[in-house]
């Protein structure tokens, strides 16, 4: 390793000596030809890093540094939250900056030195990106926002709009399905990845955690990386690999490092350490460390020599440049001889090893203690059995319980269970007291989400006395639905369902259920002419019913609107409906949707009210410190009271400061409800008839039409 | 680095213990051959020629080899090669022929043969790991010697030192590490004959090469034929080693076969897996005042569990490559610590600092899981004591005010010594044999003094540190009263003792809160613009310092993690035990202690331990 990392220098190194914002950094052609490197500062700038420039003339928004004159700052005042360059202007070759902040987003020409446009963004900007999407001529830029994307175009146009449920984390654009346009990949903070061809969802991959940062690899595959340290890369509907790490990744991009002809997935970690991995199977080719977090990584031709370079920043803002090394690829060669002999030489120790515990095996069997437990052996046929279920018994939480028994006297020491997104680590340990060392021990699993779970049990199976164990190793999948056991004694329906039609049979019904449930027993084909399953959720006890008429009716009933509508998506898919329609009846989220309506308008008119308060309040300010001033030179006496009165307006001001922050705050809450509603009602439907819903949906805010928004949650239409 | 050297990885053999490798002498520049011995008790001799290994000799298993040597009749040269296992020692030509056998008559098994101590003094600040082996050789080839060093950590270092000027610092110029504890360093010509070359042998019996030759740079820059060759030595190598994989895994697959078959079998037949060799050591850290507990596993580790049952606190290791989880904790059933550790590939070797509090006492338990087939787990077990940040010290500041703690009743020396071995770390299992047994003992953490003297039927401690006093004898009414055995306490407390302690306190809790207060003030230093020199110059000295050092600050405070949280838990513990011993409950008092606390200053918190002074 410590030849790999002499090969791979950096060829050029350079200080912007100011703080940067992981994750905020880009690169831009401002002038059309010279890459500039582009961050958000943590004092709220952005800084313009022009190595290329020539002339000194431009003023305006952009400052000038005085002592470094390749260093050119922009004061936004407000926190940076989201950077992107690009071509945005048709028949316009230099690239635009855009910035975005909690409310706004600003479209700048850096070269002309012009705002192209400044727009509110009533639900924040979390995420940016540009680029050709849907049927759009020009490029439009992509704005994700607390629970929406908006997409602009050069003249600040609303081109596009979807509702997400959650905080956009990331944006990308590109040819997800091979169909040789652009599709929207949109990362949110509720752990999902959702493909959007134009206004229709065409995946969506669920991870363990917060999905922070996706970037478009060749040939139609992309990457992720996830907030515990994991960093992984699709193709498609597959995921080629995944790894985790203890660091977390900040800035995951691609680039032909080592000059194989492909690139290479680069990533940088939050400790600094920079990787480059193989896309197709995740080996580490090079690594390099920086001594501090990445903040970001980009690519441009910075030596102008034709050629791009990999460009990498720290949070510090020490820059490094690589570029492709391809002896590095002879090199390697060789090292990776030593390092395949390394490898073999583990095999084979590892080999030797098994085999020394099989003879040794024999040899202890030939003894005559062979009901001995001195700690070492177990009996040969030791089994397990494992069950699963949804146990609503217990006195304690419901759950679901994994019961594991052995077949004979030894006991179960410990139990590791290894599962994402179940815990809150990646392991659960149930480690009984020596006291309480049984044949048996059930494990209590609450999976918080209706997610299917691949959970890998390590279970240490001997005597109370021994010190070494058998490792039992096991591997199950919880259904999407565990956490709902038969109700055995059923209640009323609840009020609120979806209902729609799909040519099936009954079987394939029961099927589904059997498939996606965790049910005592399987469910069979009923005699009369309609299945009914009535169950409760172990979450909240709260009552599901499901009736499958022979005609192919479905009704779901049950108050959750977001089960409805994963319930519904896991029976399209298991019985491949590409669209669907249907009927819901939701009172409980129709009455909070008006709410929250009328509560977004009142918050509206607080603000316009608020923002004339504040104009007149600056004036009073600009006033006293006059007046105050003025006193300091004609009659000292009265300074105190105008500085008095100045504190106290200066308190005022604070006060409505807060008032105003909590309104925009709540105001952020309101739509992020309202969004929510919206796009978990759009999940009742399947396809084209989901995505025509929220074009509806978008019609009718727009046109402020409550009511209409309630119909088409209903019905699916306005 | 100065010294540019080229890994080779020739073989592995069994599990080694210390010193178990030497390198045959032989005449001129011919290429020497290596012995060593290992844990299964086999001794080999081999060569290597073009990177494969050809072995001379090697002996049957039998009992692990402790200890292997050379020497020879004088004038002739040392390549008799002696071996120790168990307590029989044994004599080799370098043929292999057996020539001596004799039995030692010792009872306990024989660890060195020949014990040499060298005393070399390097500091490197930034390794912390023990020294496990040293040797000296010109490798630079400017005749005066290199110092060579092998840690347990794996690292391998080489050092250019002159030893006749003691002023001269010794300067390193070569690091790699190999990831498991390294067991012996050999230096001489072993794979090239005009080449010096340093071997290694390493815990699970890797023999791996440092060549100055620069092999794989020369591959590149000439493509001439010799250095051809070289690179396919290495091919060849993995062909055989390909080949010999086959063979093996085609003999695993059969045993596993058989296994299988066993496993199905109606009789009652024992599945038995042979312990395995597990290195294992939870060592206190003086400068740290915590633990490290070290694992090392002859294979790759698959995962390790951790259980306490007393409440500790598992420290991030930078070089720690793992991924650590934490089961929720369940206290009800004894589970204050369930962590497991999931191990990157080819990881031989976990490293976890641990930190434990005084006065709760209980068990640290490792489940390691190797990544062998069939799957086994060991159980490693380690005592977390009483008094567990005390370290045996050899005299001790007799000013101090000491609180005493006087023990007397029917006990035995086994008896008291046990508790006392029960209690604090560093104590010899069993008792001396001389009448009466004088013990010192400093905190690690806050310097406290705590000095035991005990007979048959009484026992003394001292110590200037109330606290340690209350533990004590907690402990031991506790054991006594277990073991029925009838014991009169009594205490005697000097008010002083506080005083000093607090006096002790008082700087460390000062300096904490300083560092903490500017850490945060330079959090704040970073919301303004202070990049350039114009509005640096704006800020007074004492920010400009703060931003300057900021490194080194952020390092101390993130070095020593809830460092404040363990001062208030001892001062805390420190207020309990002395009302406690003075026989008033003042639970309710700690919340204006905390109070105070976080408003420090030493004469409100004097005050607030001894309202009348």
């Amino acid at each position: 390793m410590a030849n790999m990392e002499k090969q791979i220098r950096p060829v050029f190194t350079l200080e912007l000596n100011y703080k940067i914002v992981p994750g905020l950094v880009t690169i831009g052609k401002y002038d059309g030809t010279h890459p500039c490197l582009t961050a958000a500062t943590t004092a709220d700038k952005v800084v313009i890093h022009s190595p290329h420039r020539r002339s000194a003339a431009v003023t305006g928004r952009v400052v000038w540094s005085e002592s470094n004159r390749e260093i050119a700052t922009l004061n936004i005042n407000q926190t940076i939250t989201a950077l992107c360059a690009g071509t945005l202007i048709p028949g316009d070759d230099k690239d635009v900056l855009i910035i975005g902040t909690a409310t706004h987003i600003l479209t700048y020409h850096v070269h002309d030195n012009k705002d192209i446009f400044y727009k509110e963004c009533g639900d924040g900007v979390k995420a940016l990106t540009l680029g050709n999407f849907k049927d759009s001529k020009a490029p439009i830029v992509l704005v994700g926002g607390n629970s929406s994307v908006h997409g602009f175009d050069h003249a600040g146009n609303e081109m596009f709009w979807t509702a997400i449920g959650d905080v956009v984390t990331s944006l990308i654009l590109m040819d997800y399905n091979k169909d040789g346009f652009n599709e929207l990949i949109v990362s949110s903070e509720d752990y999902n990845i959702r493909v959007y061809n134009g206004d229709q969802i065409i995946n969506e991959h669920t991870e363990t955690e917060v999905v922070t940062g996706l970037i478009n690899l060749p040939e139609n595959k992309f990457a992720y990386s996830v907030s515990n340290g994991t960093i992984g890369v699709y193709e498609q509907d597959v995921r080629l690999w995944r790894v985790k790490s203890k660091n977390f990744a900040i800035s995951i991009y691609s680039y032909d490092l080592l000059g194989k002809g492909t690139a290479q997935l680069i990533t940088g970690w939050s400790n600094g350490k920079i990787d480059c991995r193989c896309i197709t199977t995740g080996e580490v080719l090079f690594k390099d460390i920086m001594p501090h977090g990445m903040a970001g990584i980009v690519e441009g031709d910075y030596r102008s020599i034709g050629k791009a370079d990999l460009i990498c920043v720290s949070a510090e803002g020490e820059v490094r440049g690589y570029t492709t090394t391809k002896s590095f690829a002879a090199i390697s060669s060789n090292e990776h001889e030593q390092e395949t002999v390394r490898e073999l030489l583990a095999q084979k120790q590892q080999l030797l090893q098994e085999l020394k515990h099989y003879e040794n095996h024999s040899k202890g069997n030939n003894g005559s203690d062979l009901d001995n437990q001195d700690g070492m052996g177990i009996p040969a046929n030791t089994r397990l059995q494992i069950s699963i279920s949804a146990n609503s018994e217990s006195k304690i939480k419901n759950h679901v319980e994994v019961f594991i028994g052995t077949n004979n006297n030894t006991i179960i020491k410990a139990v590791i269970v290894f599962g994402e997104g179940i815990f809150t680590g990646e392991t659960l340990v149930v480690h009984p007291p020596s006291s309480k060392l049984n044949t048996y021990l059930a494990v209590p699993l609450y999976p918080p989400k209706d997610n299917p779970v691949d959970i890998h049990m390590k279970i240490l199976v001997g005597f109370p006395n021994s010190t070494q164990f058998h490792v039992f190793e096991m591997t199950r999948q919880l259904p999407r639905f565990s956490m709902y056991a038969l109700e055995t004694s059923p209640k009323a329906k609840p009020d609120s369902y979806v209902t729609f039609k799909v040519n099936e049979r009954l079987q394939r019904f029961c099927m589904w259920i059997n498939q996606n449930f965790l049910l005592p027993h399987e469910i069979e084909l009923p005699n009369e002419p309609h299945l009914r399953v009535n169950l409760k959720c172990l979450r909240d006890h709260s009552t599901l019913a499901m009736v499958f008429e022979f005609s192919g009716k479905v009704t779901i009933y049950t108050n959750n609107l977001p089960l409805a509508a994963d319930l519904v998506q896991s029976l399209a898919r298991f019985l491949n409906v590409e669209s669907l329609e249907s009927e819901a009846s939701f009172p409980v989220e129709e009455d909070n949707l008006k709410n929250y309506v009328n509560k977004l308008t009142e918050i509206q008119d607080a603000r316009v009210r608020l923002g004339t308060d504040i104009a007149d309040r600056l004036r009073q300010v600009r006033e006293l410190v006059i007046r105050a001033e003025d006193s300091r030179i004609n009659n000292l006496n009265d300074m105190p009271k105008y500085y008095k009165e100045l504190d106290n307006v200066n308190k005022d001001l604070i006060s409505t400061y807060n008032v105003r922050l909590s309104n925009y705050d709540e105001g952020l809450e309101t739509m992020k409800n309202i969004n929510t509603i919206i796009q978990k009602s759009s999940r009742l439907r399947v396809g084209q008839k989901s995505s025509n819903m929220i074009n509806h949906c978008r019609t009718a805010i727009k046109s402020n039409n409550t009511e209409g928004l309630i119909k088409i949650i209903r019905t699916g239409y306005l | 680095m100065e010294l540019e050297l080229y890994r080779i990885d020739y073989t592995i053999v069994g599990v080694t213990a210390s010193n178990c490798m030497k390198l045959l002498p032989s005449s001129f520049k011919e290429p020497q051959k290596i012995a060593i011995g290992d844990n299964d008790g086999i001794l080999q001799v081999f060569s290597i020629k073009k990177e494969d290994i050809q072995i001379q000799f090697k002996t049957l298993p039998g009992s692990k080899i402790s200890s292997l040597q050379l020497a020879g009749a004088r004038g002739s040269p040392a390549d008799k090669i002696f071996i120790a296992s168990e307590n029989e020692v044994r004599g080799y030509t370098k043929k292999g022929k057996l020539f001596l056998s004799f039995d030692t008559n010792l009872t306990e098994a024989i660890t060195a043969i020949l014990q040499s101590f060298k005393r070399w003094i390097i500091g490197n600040k930034k390794y912390s790991s023990g020294i496990s082996c040293i040797e000296s050789h010109d490798l630079t080839g400017d005749s005066i010697k290199n110092i060579i060093i092998g840690r347990n950590d794996g690292n391998l270092e080489i050092y250019s030192a002159s030893i006749t000027d003691e002023i001269d610092e010794p300067v390193i110029i070569f690091i790699d590490n190999c990831n498991e504890s390294i067991t012996a360093i050999q230096c001489g010509i072993i794979s090239n004959s005009n080449q010096e070359e340093v071997i290694v042998s390493t815990y699970t019996g890797r023999i791996i090469g440092w060549t100055t030759e620069a092999t794989t740079t020369q591959f590149i820059t000439d493509n001439s034929s010799a250095n051809h060759a070289y690179a396919s030595d290495t091919s060849q190598k993995i062909i055989k080693l390909k080949n010999e994989l086959e063979d093996l895994q085609a003999k695993v697959a059969k045993e596993r076969d058989k296994y299988q078959v066993l496993t199905q079998s109606l009789f009652d037949e024992m599945s038995r897996i042979p312990v395995l060799n597990i290195k294992h050591s939870m060592i206190l850290n003086k400068t740290a005042a915590a633990y490290t507990l070290t694992l090392e596993v002859p294979t790759a580790i698959d995962n390790v569990l951790l259980q306490s049952n007393v409440p500790v606190d598992l420290l991030d290791v930078e070089k720690n490559s793992a991924v650590v989880s934490y089961s929720e904790q369940d206290p009800k059933n004894g589970n204050f610590l369930l962590a497991t550790y999931r191990c990157q590939i080819n990881t031989n070797r976990l490293e976890v600092k641990i930190r434990t509090i005084e006065g709760q006492h209980g068990i640290l338990q490792a489940y390691i899981t190797p990544l062998t087939q069939p799957k086994f787990c060991q159980l490693k077990i380690h005592e977390i004591k009483p008094l567990s940040l005390h370290l045996r010290i050899h005299n001790f500041d007799q000013s101090r005010p000491y609180n005493s703690l006087t023990v007397k009743g029917q006990f035995s020396l086994a008896e008291i010594h046990s508790w006392v071995y029960q209690c604090l770390p560093e104590v010899p299992e069993k008792p001396q044999v001389t009448e009466k047994t004088e013990l010192y003992f400093q905190s690690s953490f806050l310097d406290t003094i705590l000095f035991c003297s005990y007979w048959k039927g009484e026992a003394e401690f001292k110590s200037d540190n109330v606290s340690t006093i209350s533990t004590l004898k907690d402990f031991i009414s506790k054991e006594a009263t277990k073991k029925k055995i009838k014991i009169d306490v009594s205490t005697n407390i000097i008010d002083e003792s506080i005083t000093h302690v607090l006096k002790i306190i008082d700087p460390k809790l000062k300096s904490h809160t300083e560092l903490s207060n500017k850490i945060t003030l330079l959090d704040a230093l970073h919301e303004l613009e202070v990049n350039d020199a114009s509005s640096m110059s704006c800020l007074s000295s004492k920010y400009k310092e703060l931003l300057e050092n900021e490194k080194e600050l952020r390092l101390e405070f993130t070095s020593q993690p809830s460092y404040l949280d363990r001062l208030y838990g001892i001062i805390t513990d420190l207020y309990v035990d002395f009302y406690k011993l003075k026989g008033t409950n003042v639970k309710s008092k700690i919340p204006k202690l905390i109070h105070i606390l976080d408003n420090y200053s030493y004469e409100d918190l004097l005050q607030q331990f001894r309202p009348d002074s």
